[in-house]
């Protein structure tokens, strides 16, 4: 067990450096879109007003304990009167005021333009992505929205286990998953970005290893990388030995009765399985195992051999009996799906 | 307990914190009532079932709110200066401070659930009901 | 009022020894027989101690998860070790620390402030405490075989249900549950003590103010822990019998359980903080040698807190798509619960300006207190506004908030408090310069601890989390809480060294040494098993600040009650307004029964955890035996039928109705269960909500309604007979009793008996549909209510049958009435919804 732990660690520490690369911010004060700027300046005016309170507090405090002097002046019911009932009513009241007009201002769900709708499920312990209204058919993906700057994204969000939270700090606040229900948060997104988002309520084993990218992009970038998407890969080049070798392992491993590999849907071994997460563009992602490691052909074999070893309790049992070499050629093969 | 009203009663310490959760009951269970059984287009006198129904408990909680205040501040006033008979060995100046203690004790009640009152109901007026 | 100066000059001459049968009647049993002592003073001292016990094994488990924090990819713990122990913490410090610890603090403080020899139900404090050391020691044993709960201290459905097929979270259910039954029986020892048994003159304007705080608090957790024991019954039936009330895929709603949890939830917070804020309310006048100023204000204050903390529930769950208006709602009673805290900490501050403060080390506690609770309550105004708690919710922001609330706003009066009582206690004093490290230590340490954590949430960082990525910019502030934690242990440490160390070798104390002017400080130090040798006559908030030679004059039985006549333990029960004497209280002498029957509910409660039903029940029945024995030595026969109390008083030996002590315990525990029951009807309701149609679609079956008519008719007819209880009572009729009891029993059991046909009959599947699972319960839970009522009409038949030489039987028939009739009003109620609703709706 310890070796094992100890195991992980070296992998996560040997790989995760690579991925600062697309870190991408998961700052709630560093806003890349207009609900999580307004919700950012309305919390610096929070902190402000709450530390010139504390400060006023504790100074009263202070002034009473440093300087005891009976002859202070203040009737003390007047001092209880305005500064622990008139004062906070008032401030509060504004306060109240202001988080009703704040929470209207970042509520897109009547912004004129028509949104971009989107469906995100949760599982333990990755996010399945639908585009389900596109006009050339939905899109299925895992683990990263992408989504047009500046238009309105209306995300759904509903879970096919237990309850778990999206979460996009520098795009807005949190919008809970819950089974039977569908909730609705619509985002906008200012300027291209890559952003990080995580899962936020508590979900089981790997709630920690539960990140969601989010990709904003350029209207007319968007377009192009929903085109590819929504395109079957082409099947490996008959040439290339060792991609054809990574397919066929694909399958035999039987791979395919939790993965779909769009064009793989024909024959014994089909990639139709709808337990684990779309792989037809894999490669053309920023992470794999929900932000666990960065994409790549080694990480990829890495996770494929020792799934429980990087991230315990994920649904993925590891497949630690393939051979090196067929190891290298399915996460070749895996990788070369952009 | 005989009358809740009654100056040496206790329970009118805690007459306006109960008009207030009554208050805040009505209101929470309305509208989600209202949400999820979609009658929340229906409109009231040409305003939102929700907000106008909302308005309205208010304004009624508001004034058992002033009623309570005012009924709590016609039993303090005769007895504002009777503080320091709480040290009285006097059973009858005692029994003044004690009216003393109730009647400000109902009188701020109200006062601040007037406050409450006032935080719970504005939001009608400004946020989308679902 | 003399000036607290004379009284400060004043000092006591050494108590004369006690009349003998007083001071033997009180003396507690030597050796193992200790352990059937039920006096405060001894439960009291044990009480706090099992509380202080949670408090060092939930900080071994905070410092296992800074540890495994302090840096990315740490390595003490695995995932599934880690959501263990952040879980088991969140229950331990909850559950069996910071609840148990303030109902402990008020169980051994509260006669003495009030001049009580005792509470008026000794054996239950004692049961009671007995059932949270038991059932909190097998809760926390789970860790040790690493089987602990795992889906959070909140525990939601499914990942709590469905996805923990393991026994980790019956642990939670069954532990957690059986001590929050413990808790509801303290609620009925201290408020009904708080309202009967005080010193004379002590009316309700000069009730210590700790005691208006204790009271408010006992009827929070009278309203706040039965919808969660309701919510704990609920989930483990789905967990057992699948019936699937949070099921969504068979019309449950995980939702529900977040309602029933938060609606104790939130008020826990205050449950927590209220007593803490009257030890506050009480130590700091000492420090600056003041009374408090706006007494009113203060109580005015945790009064409204204590209705208020009810209507903020759902700010637990700003995030889960509720109606934005309904957010709104709880936004703003959350914002109003700020303005009574507001108000304390300005008469807080007022006192100290009024005065000289003196900078002992309860006193550094109380200013810490003031200074990290002030910064919570501000960072809990920020997450009462719904779009900023959009962002900090569940966050390591709410981390931050919370410790400040809880471990300001209640660790740090805790350490004032047990630093201030030591000489009451131990009647040594503490040590000053240990003292002040331990402050400095814990003081900075807490802060250089979750201070961090605000910024780490705002940078992103989710809670529950066992390992984050080294990029995102939150490795140094976990570094620097994680160092932070080992300051503060280091603290913790220091100042338990000083308590254990002056417990045994401090110097000893001089009589009131820190001259505060609360009742408690009149007795000799430490204080005896006696409490006060005679129950004194007080005028004011500060009795010995009022008369400095009070203290003498209780000595030398001066005031009420000076002797035991009759060699019995007794206490004076006075009005609950005005305080005047009404009647001698007959208190139990040490007894094994409520060690027994805690051990055998620990037992029924343990075993159900491993699903072994049949001993489960076995020992239910014997801890019933137990109770039921324990019952019939109640209501001890006193030889002479009124006595001269002292001072021309005469007052009676017994009383019955609402003037007694046990019908106000009934009449609490009928409202508190019927939160319980609200918490259900609740359920049934809010699960029309969200259904579709009512009854759901594919729900064909129906009750019969011709059925469900001859059931209420049975059981309203039984309720006649429970009616006529207390006229029969009046006139000494005990066959009359008997026979109505009879009567009651045989409808009762009818009606019981039709009910469940009803149920039979109707072919609603329980496990079909959370709408035929609610149907089920509305019915079972009346039912279950009947069978201890029907219980209970037995024993009383038996008893008022025999009419036993020592002890009477009034008390138990006029309060089976009750129970009888809040019984049946229940399976009227629940017989009328499950009928009618589904047309009406």
């Amino acid at each position: 067990m310890r070796t094992r732990a100890l195991g992980a660690v070296l992998v996560k520490g040997g790989l995760v450096g690579g991925l600062a690369g697309c870190g991408g911010t998961q700052s709630a004060l560093d806003p890349r879109g207009p609900a999580a700027a307004t919700i950012a300046d309305f919390s610096w005016i929070l902190f402000a007003g709450a530390a010139v309170i504390f400060i006023g507090t504790m100074a009263l405090a202070a002034y009473g304990v440093l300087l005891p002097d009976r002859t202070k002046g203040v009737p003390p019911i007047r001092f209880i009167l305005w500064g622990g009932l008139v004062f906070p009513g008032v401030t509060l009241l504004v306060l109240t005021v202001a988080t009703a007009m704040v929470g209207n201002a970042v509520d897109f769900r009547t912004h004129p333009e028509e949104p971009l709708r989107v469906t995100v499920v949760g599982n333990m312990f990755w996010w399945e992505v639908v585009y389900p209204d596109l006009p050339g058919g939905p899109l299925v993906t895992a683990n990263e929205l992408r989504i047009p700057v500046g238009r309105p994204v209306e995300v759904t969000v509903t879970t096919r286990d237990v309850i778990h939270s999206f979460w996009v700090p520098a795009l807005h606040g949190k919008m809970d998953l819950i089974p039977g229900r569908m909730n609705r948060i619509t985002l906008i997104a200012s300027e291209p970005a890559i952003l990080r988002g995580q899962c936020a309520e508590f979900c089981g084993e790997q709630h920690a290893w539960m990140a969601l990218f989010v990709v904003a992009l350029d209207p007319a970038e968007f377009d192009g990388w929903i085109a590819r998407q929504q395109a079957v890969p082409e099947p490996p080049d008959p040439a290339d030995e060792q991609l054809v070798r990574g397919r066929t392992a694909f399958l035999e491993a039987g791979c395919g009765t939790c993965h779909v590999i769009r064009g793989l849907a024909e024959g014994p071994y089909a990639a139709v399985g709808q337990l684990g997460p779309d792989l037809t563009h894999v490669g053309s992602r920023l992470s794999i195992g929900a932000g666990v490691l960065p994409n790549g052909v080694g990480p990829l074999a890495a996770w494929i051999a020792g799934v429980q070893d990087i991230k315990s309790g994920a649904r993925m049992p590891s497949y630690s009996t393939l051979d090196g070499e067929t190891l290298t050629a399915l996460a070749r093969y895996l990788e070369s799906l952009k | 307990m005989a009358n809740p009203l009654a100056a040496d009663n206790p329970i009118s310490i805690v007459l306006a914190p109960i008009v207030w959760s009554v208050y805040f009951l009505f209101v929470y269970v309305l509208n989600s009532v209202a949400c999820t059984k979609g009658f929340v287009g229906l409109t009231l006198f040409g305003f939102g079932i929700v907000p106008a129904t909302v308005v309205i408990a208010t304004l009624v909680t508001l004034a058992i709110m002033v009623w309570l205040a005012g009924l709590a501040w016609s039993r303090f006033a005769p007895v504002r200066d009777t503080d320091d008979h709480v040290h009285s060995a006097d059973p009858e100046l005692a029994r003044l401070a004690r009216r003393r203690f109730m009647a400000l004790a109902g009188l701020l009640q109200a006062g601040l659930h007037i406050l409450a009152t006032l935080y719970v109901g504005l939001p009608a007026l400004l946020v989308p009901e679902c | 009022m003399t000036s607290v100066e004379e009284a400060r000059a004043y000092e006591p001459p050494p108590p004369p020894p006690s009349p003998p049968k007083l001071a033997s009647v009180w003396a507690q049993p030597k050796g193992w027989r200790q352990l059937t002592e039920v006096n405060n003073t001894f439960i009291g001292v044990l009480y706090v101690g099992t509380g202080l016990m949670f408090l060092v094994l939930g900080g071994i488990l905070a410092l296992m998860i800074r540890w495994h924090l302090a840096q990315p990819g740490g390595t003490l713990l695995t995932a599934e070790q880690y959501n263990q122990v952040f879980t088991l913490h969140g229950t331990t410090m909850m559950f069996l620390f910071a609840v148990p610890i303030m109902e402990a603090s008020s169980v051994w403080l509260m006669p003495l402030q009030l001049g009580a020899r005792d509470l008026p139900f000794p054996r239950v404090s004692a049961y009671g405490f007995w059932c949270y050391l038991f059932g909190g020691l097998m809760a926390y044993s789970s860790i040790f075989f690493w089987v602990a709960p795992d889906s959070g201290w909140f525990l939601y459905p499914p990942l709590s249900t469905e996805y923990s097929p393991g026994i980790n979270n019956d642990f939670w259910l069954l532990g957690i549950g059986f001590i929050e039954i413990s808790a509801i029986a303290q609620v009925v020892e201290v408020v009904v003590g708080i309202m009967k048994t005080r010193a004379v003159g002590m009316s309700l304007d000069r009730l210590p103010i700790y005691s208006w705080y204790v009271l408010v608090t006992a009827l929070m957790i009278g309203f706040a822990f039965p919808p969660l024991i309701l919510g704990d019954i609920l989930m483990e039936i789905e967990r057992a019998v699948d019936w699937p009330f949070f099921d969504a895929a068979r019309g449950g709603d995980p939702i529900l359980w977040q309602h029933l949890f938060w609606f104790f939830g939130h008020p826990e917070v205050y449950i927590i903080f209220l007593p803490a804020a009257g030890l506050v309310s009480t130590i700091l006048p000492t420090f600056v040698q003041r009374p408090l100023v706006g007494y009113t204000w203060v109580v005015l204050a945790a009064v409204a807190t204590g209705f208020l903390s009810f209507g903020l529930w759902v700010h637990h769950m700003f995030t889960t798509g509720l109606p934005h208006l309904s957010l709104s709602f709880f936004s703003a009673a959350s914002m109003a619960v700020a303005i009574p805290s507001g108000i304390q900490v300005f008469c807080w501050i007022a006192t100290i300006w009024t005065g000289r403060p003196i900078l002992k080390v309860p006193f550094l506690y109380v200013l810490g207190f003031l200074f990290i609770f002030v910064a919570g309550g501000l960072t809990g105004v920020m997450v009462a506004a719904v779009p900023f708690d959009w962002q900090a919710h569940d966050s390591y922001f709410v981390v931050a908030h919370l410790h400040y609330v809880l471990i300001g706003g209640m660790v740090f009066p805790l350490f004032a408090a047990l630093v201030y009582y030591l000489p009451l206690a131990s009647g040594r004093m503490p040590n000053e310069t240990l003292g002040r490290w331990g402050f400095w230590l814990t003081f900075i340490g807490f802060n250089v601890t979750f201070f961090p954590m605000h910024i780490l949430g705002l940078k992103g960082m989710p809670r529950r989390v066992y390992d984050y990525p080294a990029e995102m910019g939150w490795n140094e502030l976990n570094l620097i809480a994680s160092l932070g934690a080992a300051m503060l242990a280091v603290g913790i440490v220091v100042f338990f060294t000083d308590l254990c160390w002056s417990w045994f070798r401090g110097p000893k104390a001089k009589r009131n040494p820190w001259n505060a002017g609360t009742l408690e400080w009149a007795t000799a130090l430490p204080s005896p098993d006696t409490g006060f040798r005679s129950i004194p006559e007080i005028t004011g908030h500060y009795p010995i600040w009022d008369d400095p030679t009070l203290p003498e004059k209780i000595d030398r039985g001066r005031f009420y009650m000076p002797d035991s006549p009759h060699g019995d333990r007794e206490t004076l029960r006075t009005g609950t307004v005005d305080a005047r004497p009404e009647q001698i209280l007959v208190l139990p002498k040490p007894t094994w029964l409520p060690l027994l029957a805690a051990v055998a509910t620990t037992v029924c409660f343990g075993v159900a955890i491993f699903k072994l039903y049949w001993t489960s029940l076995a020992a239910g029945l014997v801890g019933l035996a137990f109770i039921l024995i324990w019952m019939w030595r109640s209501e001890v026969r006193s030889p002479d039928e009124a006595r001269d109390i002292g001072l021309g008083v005469r007052v009676p030996t017994y009383s019955v109705g609402p003037r007694s002590h046990a019908w106000w315990a009934m009449v609490l525990l009928v409202v508190m269960d019927s939160t319980a029951y609200g918490g259900l009807v609740f359920a049934y309701l809010f699960i029309w909500t969200v259904s579709e149609s009512w009854p759901p679609a594919g729900i064909e079956a129906t009750l019969d309604g011709g059925l469900a008519l001859v059931t209420a008719a049975l059981i309203l007819a039984s309720s006649l007979p429970a009616a006529f209880l207390g006229n029969a009572d009046r006139h000494r009729r005990r066959h009359l009793i008997a026979l109505l009891l009879a009567a009651m029993l045989a409808l009762g059991i009818a009606g019981g008996w039709m009910s469940l046909a009803l149920l039979w009959d109707s072919g609603l599947d329980p496990k079909r549909h959370a709408y035929t699972a609610l149907v089920w319960m509305m019915v079972l839970f009346p039912l279950v209510h009947l069978g201890i009522g029907a219980v209970m009409a037995a024993f009383t038949l038996v008893k008022a049958w025999v009419d036993p030489p020592r002890y009477r039987w009034s008390h138990a028939a006029r309060n089976t009435g009750l129970w009888w009739q809040w019984s049946v009003a229940q399976m009227l109620f629940s017989l009328a919804v499950i009928v009618f609703y589904p047309d009406l709706a």
